[in-house]
């Protein structure tokens, strides 16, 4: 699963504001937008968005809270042409507004790197041991850790590989040769 | 985003949109639509023109509910909707699905014992998703008596019925994120495709569905007890 994008659009022109929308949501997704005519008087509701795209009057009037995320802030302006990084102008042709947008959500976070998505060889123990049909008290006896550990291994093992079916991690373990046809009960 | 009304002329809108049929055929329409609109195949079929369009509609555009005009339908032609989905699947979507999986792993057998096992996943859904058309044939008639108040609520619990309501749909992704992620070795990449392609439709349908579910019937039908 990729990570969804947060947005917060500042844009008190509507027509403008659902252009962003669209485009954003056409070309960037997965990705959650929230708009606002105005900026809220509690910054921390804002707290939760990654992104901020707003109107130049609106930045301009909250310095103090847009300098400190200018990374992650994209400045709508009326020209043609990007005035500097971090600008996205009206009037350029569709093409340009999706690169400048691309460029902004690839450089304003350093991608946060991929985690390792490797199962550990303890994982990889907990997985035969399920596929096998163990049930988690089971697991812990004979493993001689604790419950909850099992559970712990458990969780990570389905993040990691985005399966949370027995069924599915069965046919990770068999594919990847963790288990033969015969270890398998169904 | 495309939208029909009643002036449409449907063979337009289903010929750029064929993942529309399986709507028109739980509806009961079927191909060689002519050039008649949308309200004239409603009268010709006796369907509500309204409902029609906005099951169209928001099949057709995922970002559109109208919630208000959706709970203003008439529940049995929600119900009666959600009941003709069932038997969509089951008698053409599931059949197809398996008859691309069986050729995939026929074709692929020889070259890749371990492709097979993917008949086991497939089997799991299958099992869950009957669980849950039968559940759904004990409660619709009874959520068809509540809503003709001849019935008292009492004597059903909702919350049962709402009770992984979702979990089909989650194994039916995680059969398309393992076999996209996980598959090895030799296999007959055209067939697999093909099982992949089956998989994607039968899911967004399924996503419709959840949202009728969710925003729609869960809300009534929980209604229903408050009242009494």
């Amino acid at each position: 699963m990729r990570q969804t994008k947060k947005v917060a659009v500042f844009c008190s022109d509507t027509l403008r504001a659902m252009g962003i929308q669209n485009i954003l949501s056409s070309y960037f997704s997965p990705i959650e937008i929230a708009n606002f005519e105005e900026l809220p008087l509690n910054f921390k509701d804002l707290t939760s968005f990654d992104y901020f795209i707003v109107e130049n009057k609106v930045f301009c009037e909250s310095l103090d809270f847009f300098i400190p995320r200018r990374q992650s802030t994209l400045i709508l302006t009326d020209g043609t042409k990007g005035i500097s990084s971090n600008t996205l102008p009206s009037f350029c042709s569709i093409e340009e507004i999706i690169s400048i947008l691309d460029d902004f959500f690839h450089t304003s976070k350093e991608s946060k790197k991929g985690e390792d998505k490797q199962l550990s060889s303890r994982e990889i123990e907990v997985l035969k041991l399920v596929v096998k049909g163990n049930i988690n008290k089971e697991i812990a006896d004979i493993l001689s850790i604790s419950f909850n550990t099992v559970l712990t291994h458990r969780k990570n093992i389905s993040s990691k590989l985005g399966i949370k079916s027995v069924t599915g991690l069965t046919f990770y373990a068999y594919m990847n040769g963790y288990v033969s046809s015969d270890d398998i009960r169904y | 985003m495309l939208f029909i009304n009643q002036n449409t002329i449907l063979c337009d809108i289903v010929e750029d949109n064929p993942n529309l049929i399986p709507v028109l055929a739980r509806f009961g329409i079927r191909l060689g639509l002519g050039d008649k609109s949308v309200k004239q195949i409603c009268n010709e079929y006796d369907i509500n023109d309204d409902f029609f369009i906005v099951m169209v509609n928001t099949y057709m555009n995922e970002h559109y509910f109208p919630e208000s005009k959706v709970k203003s339908f008439n529940i049995n032609d929600i119900l009666l909707y959600l009941e003709r989905s069932n038997s969509y699947y089951l008698g053409a979507m599931l059949p197809n699905i398996e008859s691309h999986l069986n050729a995939f792993i026929n074709t692929s057998r020889n070259q890749n014992e371990k492709v097979e096992s993917i008949i086991k996943l497939f089997e799991n859904f299958k099992k869950r998703l009957s669980a849950q058309i039968d559940e759904d044939s004990y409660f619709f008639p009874q959520f068809r008596l509540i809503a003709s108040q001849e019935s008292e609520v009492a004597s059903i619990d909702i919350n049962l019925y709402k009770e992984d309501n979702e979990d089909f749909v989650m194994l039916l992704h995680e059969i398309k994120h393992i076999m996209t992620k996980y598959l090895k070795g030799a296999f007959n990449d055209n067939l697999c495709h093909a099982v992949l392609f089956s998989l994607h439709s039968l899911e967004k349908d399924m996503i419709q569905n959840l949202r009728i579910r969710s925003r729609i019937l869960f809300p009534v039908v929980s209604n229903f007890r408050l009242v009494k």
